[in-house]
Parts: structure tokens; sequence; C-alpha cells
């Protein structure tokens, strides 16, 4: 059951909209780390990458509302569904993860733990009470 | 990177201080004021309504989080592009088979460059260098044949290893070597100047020697050793080897020769090897110095001259920072549509057209880059990045950016903009009631095998003044949990019977309005379907 929930979230999340920006903006990221090359770059490089993961989920935020409606429907647990967003968010935050692998492969980990911190606040801040 | 550029200059501060305090006095200054006893009578102002639609929407743009996110993002990128841009001096490179190699690397300068020495190479490296200063004045000169003119040609060698070089410039320095401070050199195909020369009161003597080989040779196409005195044709003329005194450089002698102003072309020659890894450094600080600067390869010269270009890496960051901020404004120009759809579907009522709203968007989007132009100036003129290519980057990427959310929301609002739908209504008059078992039964046949709808309930009530009232519940199947509740109530006229019907959808999905109209008029359709099929019956 748990396999197929994150199987279906992880397929939904590349399937919508704002999965292919993350995708565009992924390439022409690599582009700019690797040349580019500085400490400010790259630490302007991480907030962007932040802002355009919450510019992404903003562009897919009916389909969002959509899947948590489903699933409540289904009748999955609170846990759950904030897990299967969590699923939903990471799948965008590993194809940005890629861009600074190339170019800074220390920088991932600080990456993945800004990132998953500030989708949590997202997920407080504007999807809790749908 | 540098970060003590990072920390505010004093100046800064100072100019923050003043700032505030000037607030605080006009503050307490309109406090002290007291009140006036007339009161002012307000004169009414015309204020056009079109004005106060913009001023509308511009609040609803600006404060909405979207066109935070790509301002924000604009200016960071910009702010980086401008940090790491840099540039490349342009060169090009000649064919140099025919010119003997007689330097390593040659600067050429249009005016009097005076010890650079110490900057270009670095002190533990004994160089070679020779400096040629190509004066351009006339030193006259009266001898028994008439009245001629001699050019000087400052030589200072710098030379440790002259006996074993057969460097053709070199060899000259052999001659400049030898002189003492009152001598100076003409070639022995002058044959009007004999014994000694009179240069601004000092007193010089000549020697004659064949140097005609070592002055015509040329270091550059174009650029001779010997003075220049027009072009023709696209060839340089140059003064002959008879009319040129080579005198051994000292500063007494120059300031004699230029008195006031003169024009001076400098030369500063490295005769000796140099390792590769400094020929970059030589020719940038070089640069600074001489307009030309050429380097000497085995068979071909590199030229550098001081026009900058932006390297590629350069313009490959504005590149790319206008890409990212492109795909940045793609994926937020849907929420944005989505709030001014929002509040134009409100002004529509008032007359308010499509262009008005779009322009008002477009005007929103670019004061808001025209503001904060002034903060990314302060910073990174604060900062000491490159101010121009921030610029660059930051006015490409604010109009692209301006330009594609202006034409996402106008296709959004024109898509499925503010025409509000009908609700779906359907009013039929028979002069007939119908049987509402058949129409039951009708329904649940039509039902039955019908692709876009399940029918999941149907029932006739009947209500306390013995019409009936018909309902209907669909599931539309294309969608997830969409549900169509059709109402057919009956009314009898004077001699009609009158059937409205009236549909409901309602959905767990965020469906628009326009798909919910859709779903609603299918099932509308359906249902007259039903209803035509029992008033036929008669």
């Amino acid at each position: 059951m748990h396999y197929k929930i994150l199987m279906k979230t992880a397929k939904y999340s590349v399937t919508c909209n704002g999965f292919s920006y993350v995708l565009l903006y992924t390439l022409s990221l690599t582009l700019y780390i690797t040349i580019c090359f500085s400490e400010i770059a790259l630490f302007i490089s991480l907030l962007l990458s932040i802002m355009m993961l919450y510019a992404s989920l903003l562009s897919d935020r009916l389909s969002i509302a959509q899947l948590i409606n489903a699933y409540s429907i289904v009748g999955l647990k609170r846990k759950e569904i904030v897990a299967s967003f969590y699923i939903f968010a990471n799948t965008r935050v590993l194809v940005i993860a890629i861009a600074f692998l190339v170019a800074y492969p220390s920088i991932v980990i600080a990456f993945l733990t800004l990132s998953n911190t500030f989708i949590a606040l997202v997920y407080y801040f504007t999807f809790r009470r749908v | 990177m540098n970060f003590n550029a990072m920390s505010i200059p004093m100046e800064h501060i100072v100019m923050m201080i003043v700032i505030l305090l000037t607030i605080v006095v006009i503050v307490l200054l309109k406090r002290v004021k007291g009140f006036i006893e007339e009161e002012s009578i307000a004169i009414p102002t015309l204020v056009s309504p079109v004005f106060k639609i913009i001023k509308l929407m511009f609040f609803k743009v600006a404060i909405s989080i979207e066109t935070i996110l790509v301002t924000i993002a604009v200016l960071l990128i910009a702010f980086t592009v401008g940090y790491v841009a840099t540039y490349t001096y342009s060169y090009t490179t000649i064919d140099a088979i025919n010119i003997p190699y007689s330097y390593s690397i040659l600067l050429v300068s249009n005016s009097y460059v005076n010890q650079v020495e110490e900057l270009l190479i670095n002190a533990t490296i004994p160089l070679d260098c020779i400096r040629i200063l190509q004066v351009f004045r006339e030193i006259p000169i009266k001898s028994g044949r008439g009245a001629s003119y001699l050019l000087p040609l400052l030589i200072e060698c710098n030379v440790h290893s002259i006996e074993r070089s057969n460097n053709i410039l070199i060899q000259l320095c052999k001659y400049v070597k030898n002189l003492t401070k009152d001598n100076v050199l003409i070639d022995i195909s002058n044959r009007d100047i004999e014994g000694t020369i009179n240069v601004d009161g000092a007193k010089l003597s000549v020697i004659k020697v064949n140097i005609s080989e070592y002055l015509s040779i040329q270091l550059l196409p174009g650029i001779p050793l010997t003075h220049t005195i027009g072009v023709m044709g696209g060839s340089t003329i140059t003064a002959s080897p008879s009319t040129i005194t080579v005198i051994p450089y000292s500063k007494d002698f120059y300031e004699i020769i230029c008195k006031n102003e003169c024009n001076v072309k400098t030369f500063f020659i490295i005769t000796s090897q140099i390792p590769d890894g400094i020929k970059d450094s030589i020719v940038k600080t070089g640069l600074r110095y001489f307009e030309i600067v050429a380097l000497r390869r085995n068979n071909s010269i590199d030229i550098y001259s001081r026009s900058l270009v932006p390297s590629a890496k350069t313009i490959l960051g504005i590149t790319s920072s206008i890409l990212i901020s492109l795909i940045f404004s793609i994926s937020i120009s849907g929420g944005l549509a989505e709030k001014v759809i929002r509040i134009s579907e409100k002004l529509s009522l008032m007359g308010v057209t499509y262009d008005i709203i779009i322009a008002s968007v477009s005007i929103a989007i670019t004061s808001i880059f025209a503001i904060l132009i002034t903060p990314l100036l302060i910073i990174l003129i604060s900062l000491g990045a490159m101010v121009s290519v921030s610029m660059l980057s930051y006015i490409l990427s604010a109009t692209a950016t301006n330009f594609l959310l202006t034409y996402k929301v106008s296709r959004k609002l024109k898509l499925r903009g503010y025409r509000v739908l009908s609700k779906p209504f359907l009013s039929i008059n028979t002069p007939g009631q119908i049987d509402s078992g058949y129409f039951k039964q009708i329904v649940q046949k039509l039902f039955a095998l019908d692709d876009i709808f399940m029918l999941s309930e149907v029932e006739v009530l009947r209500g306390s003044e013995g019409y009936n009232e018909i309902r209907i519940e669909l599931i539309y199947r294309k969608s997830f949990a969409t549900i169509v509740t059709v109402e057919v109530y009956e009314e009898k006229g004077k001699d009609v019977w009158s059937y409205t019907i009236n549909v409901d959808v309602w959905s767990i999905e965020e469906l628009s309005k326009y798909e919910q109209s859709k779903i609603a008029s299918l099932a509308l359709s359906k249902v007259q379907g039903a209803l035509m099929q029992c008033i036929t019956r008669f």
C-alpha cells in the first residue's frame, strides 16, 4: 500500500506542469554554475533553487490540493498525506540536486536539508487546511 | 572573493544618519507647527477612473507572491552575473614568417611611457629589454649646403649579453652602448652634417656609422622602427635613415628635446625568452600603459589591443540568467493570471475592457522592476562589481519577464476570461402533464448505455400541491468524483404544464467554471432529450 502511494505520488509529480519547469531550470542552472563558478554564484543559486521549488509548487497548487483531497477521501491518515506531499516535492528537489551534483557535489546535502525544511514550511502555511 | 569590499563604507553610514535625522526633524516640525484656525476648503481633484483601476491592479500585482518571487530571482541573478563577469582583451594573430625574430614581446604606446620595467617584469628574473622613443620633433640643422633637420630616436638598452646575440636590435645596442653622453649616431648616408650639432644649446658630437640596415626593420607590419611620416595608399612612409639621429636615452636629454609638448611614440621591447606563465600577466599590465602588446611566437605574432570584449563566460552567464528568469516567470504566470482574473471578473461588470487590465498589469510589472533598479545599483557600486553587465542582464531579463507575464495573463484572460456563462436552465411548456413513472423509465434506459454519465439515483417526489418534483443524480465518468444533480420542477399555468430543469455540478476536483458549465450543459441536453421523449408520446 505504502509503496503504491509512493509510486503514484512520484508519478503524479512528474506528470504535473511544474515538473517541466524544474527540468528546464535544472538544465540552465547546470550551465550557469559550471560556467560562472564562484562562491557567491553558488550561494545565490542555492537560494534560487529553493525559490524555483516554491514556484513549481505554486504553479501546481491546484493539482496538489486535488491530490490531498483525493488521498483524504480514499482514507489516508494525516501523516501519510504529509509524507505524500514530501514525496511530491522531493521528486523535484532530486532533479534540482543533479545540477549541484554536477558542479559542486559537497553542497548537495546542504541543499537537501534546506529544501526539506522549506517544504515543511510550505506545507504548514499553504496546504495544511486543504 | 574579496570580503573587505563587503564592509559598509563610512560615507554610507553618515548618509543614513543624515537621512534619519532629517526625517525626525520633519516629523517634529509637523507636530510643533500647531493648527491653523481656518480650515482650507478642499479642492475637488479630478482623478481619471482608469488611473484608479491601474492603481488597484498595481497593488494587486505588486503585492502578490508571484511577482515578488520573479523580481527577487531577476535581482539575484543580475547581481551574480555582475560579480562573476570577466572581460578579455581583443586580439588577433598575424602570420610573421617574413618578419625576422628580433623580440619576444613588443609593447607600443603613442605617448611617453617611463619606468614600467619594474611593473612589467618580476625583479627576480633579469630580462633584456630595449626602450626606443620616437620623438616627433625636428631638430633644425644649419650646414654648408643649406638648412635641414634631424629626427631624434632615443634608445635605452638594458641588455646583458650583447656579444653573443645575432639579434638585429641587440646589434644596434652595441653602437648605442659605446656612445658617451655627448655623442649621437647618424647614418653614413647623411653628408650634410659634420663635427657637432647644436640641440637647444647642447653641443653634441656626431659619429657616423652605417646604421641604415638596423633602422629599416619592421617591428610589426606597418610599424617600423623609424618615424612614420605618413600613410599613402595603405603603405606607411617612413623617414629615411639619413634624417635620423640615434641618441642614447637619458631623462635630462629627453626633457631638453621635449621642452613643452611633443609627440612621442614609445616602444618597449623584451628580447630575452619569457616563460609562458608570465606572458599573460605582462599582457595584462602592459595594456594598462601601452596601446598594443605583441607576443612573438615561432611563425606568428599575437597582437593584443586595449579594447575589451566580454568573454564567452560572461555571454553564457547572461544568456543563462535570462533563461532562468524566463523559466521562473513561466512557472509563476499561472498563479498571477488567476489573481488578475479574479479582479477582472468584478471589474468587467463596471465596463473595464481587457486592454486596460492587461496594460495595467504590464505597467505594474514594469514599474516594480524600475523601482528596484536603484537598490541594485547601490549594492553593486558599493561592492565594486561590474555594473554594466549586471544592468544589461537585469534589463534584458526584466523585459523578457514582463513580456512573458503580460502575454500569459492576457492569454488566460481571453481564454477563460470573465465571460460569465449563464447557469444551465431550461423551461419546457406542454399542453398535458407527463407521466412521471414513464419519465423515470426513460431516464434509466437512457443513462444505462451512456458513456459520459452514470445514473446514480432517480426519484420522483410528490409535493403538497400535487405537483411532481423529479431529482436525477448523475456521476460524470470522465472525471474524479464529479456529481451532477438535475432537478425537474413541475408547474401548472392556466392551461399549460411547464417543466423547469435546473442543473447543479458538484465536484471534489478543482474544476474551473468553464468546465463545470460544460458538464452541466451536457447533462441538461440529456435530460431535455428524455423529457421531449415523454412529451412527444402524446
